[in-house]
């Protein structure tokens, strides 16, 4: 085939051209550490990219739910242990008002510890979170859940919600439990349901009085049982809490390590294929420099 | 004799002398663009006849011809129109890539960190700071949009302002061909001017790089050029016109129109093809266009479905939830001359699409409607009836009242202005709506076991429910309702009730579970005072990872990340095709060289060889003078 000059020329240079645009990708790849810089250089690996982030983002989140979570159960749960404390000195004070030796000042002494008492665990009922919410009124976390609006009168002003965090696409855990399941919603012994409050305030107006009272330490052991099961629900929850953040964990070990064989450059192969262009740079622009020194010129 | 010698050898020295002006033309043009190497053409001079032999009379030149064939010069064009095509449409493409690609400036970090304050706020429902944060993230995402959606009107009006400069440089183009016809055809001589001719073949390569032309050859040596479906450019020395136009629907999109002949003018954008010209055409209908589409589409998907659940909800203030965002109405553009009797309106937004349709009244009371992308035709006949309203199409339904004209058409473009007029429809924290506008309530002193579920609200029309609220009381497998709808329901363990529903499956939604007594109540009110209230921040949050748009199959950011392969994979066939249109042109490029391009090695040879022939040549006069010489001393002997 016949060339001409010109064609010769363009050959020579189109070729070195091309050589240093590919030059000129693996140095950006090796740059940058990506395999791809644009979504056109591989877009249905560029959009799994995307997605994965995604995915990504959205578990760190859940795992920042998490904590949420397990601080607020825990902040409930050691309330609810105060109050688990608080009932069991009750408990005792019952046991011993049931003396039949005791004197009224020994029964006066126990119903101004009873007094006590009571008003601690309607301290502890109308406890606050960190960000300044009451924890047992169930949503209305601005309204104070109990109030003794008159003597052995005791309202219960919240409602019966339970908040509950997102820790995974497809699981919710609640993290509070509202005051009318924990103190109010109670079997009584004399029928119908009545708050542990109502409770101790009886016993304590009886003894003062020096009137009898009923089974009160059925009533008492039935609160206690009541927190003592909803600390067992939150210790389960907790675990639930613990097991997802593992879960979370892994998937998030997973999903880096897939973004990372999606989008990461071997290096080693790029490193490689670096050399061996360079080396092609370097042929086509000795024979260029060759090939362009001869001409018949020189002889003539 | 001697004098014939004479002749002979000047028309040798007349004759090299032309061959070696010939090469130098050749070497000096050996770099010039498109040039075709000539040649001198020799042949021998009619011959003396003496007696019966014929005596030689030298050289003559016969010709100079240009080294060259149209076949290959046609094909050169050919491919440096599909090249041009190619290259500018994989360079404007890339443009809409990078944009979408770069991790700073995509839209995917602020949906992200929108839908994190969505969590943010359910995790502290009643807190301002998050709430605040919110309405700031989701100010920051709609910014987004907006910025993407400028960035593809900048290219929008920079493929404008690219279409008319390269109209401008066709008309120019246009105007030499026809001039240069004129000198070719009025030259002098028997002999082609090769170098206009190969200045013509300049000429119409620059035209081809910038759209796809067809050239005839007239008798007179004249070339005629024509563009589209055979619209005339150039005829004999004459060149018509281009011109751009505004779209007919859209006043801000230029079309390409040529003089029709009868002082009017016609668009031929859908016939153009080729060149630079149709590769920004093609780009602008197959990229850019359905990209805006798309995130117009996602915009107001997103802001739609968002805005569902919102308005399900209740804010700080105990009210219902309103619209979070402003959600572009869908663009119907009147044609040029038609009234404004069309509206579309959004019906789902699972089923919006990032096409564009054509709506033409057919006279009578039919009006068809045709999907840009597959040309589906959607008929549609109004009965009569004005205003009108279709059923759904793809995701929204049509208005139509009285007053088209037969061929009247309308251009509707659902998802084009989504994405630029998203706006933030609430101003204040405490109006995102994080609670659920209900509260269900077990009464205390029930005997059974019965617990009742939180309870979902999927339609507000009876909320607030004031008063007394709804009453349940479970008497003998029934549960007997006071306060809405139906009276009663039987009981099922744990079954979805559902109340106050308009016919449609939506209400409020509950389940009671466990085994109740006869006589216990369960009740459902308005949400009072429930600040901590996080269920429907919750169910906004969930929106995130569910399958909201694309017919039900993507999530938002699936949806987004379709539209990023979608741009990247049409960026990829471009430029893949660019590559081959590359070498195909290169090749023609080569072939045509080939025959026609200059080599130097040659060009030197045929200047020894010319050179020693002009040297030879003259030795003839030299041996004419000397036989001269020899004969006046012989005479004078």
């Amino acid at each position: 085939m016949r060339i001409s000059t010109q064609m010769m020329q363009r050959l020579a240079v189109g070729s070195i051209l091309d050589r240093q645009s590919s030059l000129s990708q693996t140095q950006q790849q090796l740059a940058t550490g990506r395999k791809f810089l644009t979504p056109s250089e591989d877009p249905s690996a560029s959009t799994q990219v995307l997605t994965n982030n995604q995915r990504l983002s959205i578990t760190k989140q859940y795992q920042t739910n998490a904590d949420r979570a397990t601080s607020r159960l825990e902040s409930e749960e050691s309330i609810l242990a105060a109050a688990g404390n608080s009932l069991q000195r009750i408990r005792e004070l019952t046991v011993q008002s049931q003396n039949g030796l005791l004197g009224t000042n020994e029964r006066g002494a126990i119903a101004a510890e009873l007094d006590q008492r009571l008003a601690e665990l309607m301290d502890l009922a109308n406890s606050k979170d960190g960000s300044g919410e009451y924890l047992f009124s169930g949503f209305q976390g601005n309204t104070e859940p109990f109030v003794n609006s008159a003597p052995g009168v005791y309202d219960y002003q919240g409602d019966q919600g339970q908040r509950k965090l997102q820790v995974s696409p497809t699981r919710q855990i609640p993290t509070s439990d509202p005051g009318s399941a924990l103190f109010v919603d109670l079997p009584y012994s004399g029928g119908g349901t009545q708050n542990i409050f109502k409770t101790i305030y009886d016993l304590s107006t009886a003894l003062k009085s020096g009137t009898p009272v009923g089974a009160v330490l059925d009533d008492i052991d039935t609160s206690m049982d009541r927190l003592f099961s909803v600390r067992a629900e939150i210790g389960g929850r907790m675990n639930s809490i613990d097991s997802q953040k593992n879960i979370n964990e892994q998937y998030t070990v997973q999903l880096e390590g897939l973004l990372s064989s999606i989008q990461d450059l071997d290096y080693a192969e790029a490193i490689g294929r670096l050399n061996l262009q360079l080396t092609g740079l370097q042929a086509a622009q000795q024979s260029f420099q060759k090939i362009q020194s001869l001409s018949l010129f020189n002889y003539i | 004799m001697a004098s014939g010698m004479l002749g002979v050898g000047i028309s040798g020295l007349l004759a090299y002398q032309r061959s070696l002006q010939t090469v130098s033309h050749n070497i000096a043009n050996a770099n010039t663009e498109g040039y075709s190497r000539q040649r001198v053409d020799l042949g021998t001079q009619l011959p003396n006849r003496v007696g019966t032999s014929f005596i030689g009379n030298g050289v003559t030149i016969t010709g100079v011809t240009r080294i060259y064939d149209s076949f290959l010069t046609d094909q050169v064009r050919t491919y440096t129109s599909s090249y041009n095509q190619s290259d500018i449409y994989a360079q404007q493409s890339s443009m809409i890539d990078e944009l979408l690609a770069d991790p700073q400036v995509g839209l995917m970090p602020t949906m992200e960190g929108f839908f994190s304050s969505v969590q943010g706020v359910s995790n502290d429902p009643s807190s301002i700071p998050a709430r605040q944060a919110l309405v700031t993230q989701a100010e920051t995402m709609v910014d987004r949009f907006k910025y993407l959606d400028r960035r593809y009107e900048d290219i929008r009006s920079q493929v404008n302002q690219q279409i008319s400069g390269t109209v401008a440089e066709i008309n120019g183009l246009a105007k030499a061909i026809g001039d240069i016809n004129r000198e070719i055809v009025l030259s002098p001589g028997g002999s082609p001017p090769n170098d206009l001719l190969d200045s013509r073949d300049i000429l119409l390569n620059k035209l081809s790089e910038r759209v796809s032309v067809t050239t005839l050859m007239q008798d007179n040596g004249a070339i005629d050029v024509f563009i589209g479906k055979g619209q005339t450019l150039v005829l004999n020395f004459d060149a018509n016109k281009l011109a751009t136009t505004q779209n007919k629907y859209d006043i801000s999109q230029l079309e390409i129109s040529i003089d029709n002949g009868f002082g009017g003018k016609l668009e031929i954008s859908d016939y153009v093809s080729g060149g630079k010209l149709g590769g920004l055409l093609d780009f602008r209908k197959n990229v850019l266009t359905p990209a805006q589409n798309s995130l117009g589409a996602l915009a107001i998907g997103l802001s739609e479905t968002f805005n569902a659940q919102h308005k399900l909800g209740q804010d700080l203030n105990g009210v219902l939830g309103t619209d979070f965002f402003k959600t572009s109405p869908l663009q119907v553009l009147p044609g040029k001359g038609s009234p404004s009797t069309v509206a579309a309106t959004l019906v789902d937004a699972k089923q919006l699409t990032n096409d564009d349709y054509t709506l033409r009244f057919d006279g009578g009371n039919n009006y068809t409607m045709i999907r840009s992308s597959d040309k589906q035709v959607f008929a549609i006949n109004t009965g009569g009836a004005s205003p009108y309203t279709t059923a759904t199409m793809d995701g929204f339904n049509l208005t139509i009242s009285a007053g088209a004209a037969v061929g009247d058409s309308y251009l509707i473009r659902p998802g084009k202005t989504g994405a630029s007029l998203i706006d933030l429809n609430i101003t204040n924290a405490r109006e995102v709506a994080a609670g659920t506008p209900i509260q269900a309530q077990k009464s205390i002193g029930n005997l059974g076991t019965g617990t009742i579920s939180a309870g979902n609200v999927t339609n507000t029309a009876t909320l607030p429910l004031g008063g007394g609220g709804i009453t349940l009381t479970y008497n003998t497998g029934n549960i007997m309702v006071s306060g809405a709808t139906p009276a009663s329901v039987p009981y099922v363990n744990g079954g979805k009730i559902l109340l106050n529903d308009p016919g449609n499956g939506t209400g409020i939604e509950f389940s009671i579970s466990g085994i109740p007594t006869n006589g216990d109540v369960f009740t459902i009110g308005d949400n009072i005072k429930g600040v901590g209230d996080n269920r429907n921040a919750l169910l906004l949050g969930k929106l995130q990872t569910q399958r909201m748009l694309g017919g039900g199959n993507a999530s938002y950011d699936e949806f987004y990340g379709g539209m990023v392969a979608e741009v990247g994979i049409k960026t990829n066939q471009a430029r893949v095709t660019n590559e081959s249109q590359l070498r195909l042109k290169d090749q023609a490029v080569n072939a045509r060289d080939a025959l026609s391009g200059v080599n130097l090695d040659e060009e030197a040879a045929n200047l020894v060889k010319f050179q020693q022939a002009y040297q030879a040549a003259s030795q003839i006069i030299v041996a004419t003078n000397t036989m001269f010489q020899s004969l006046l001393a012989a005479l004078r002997g």
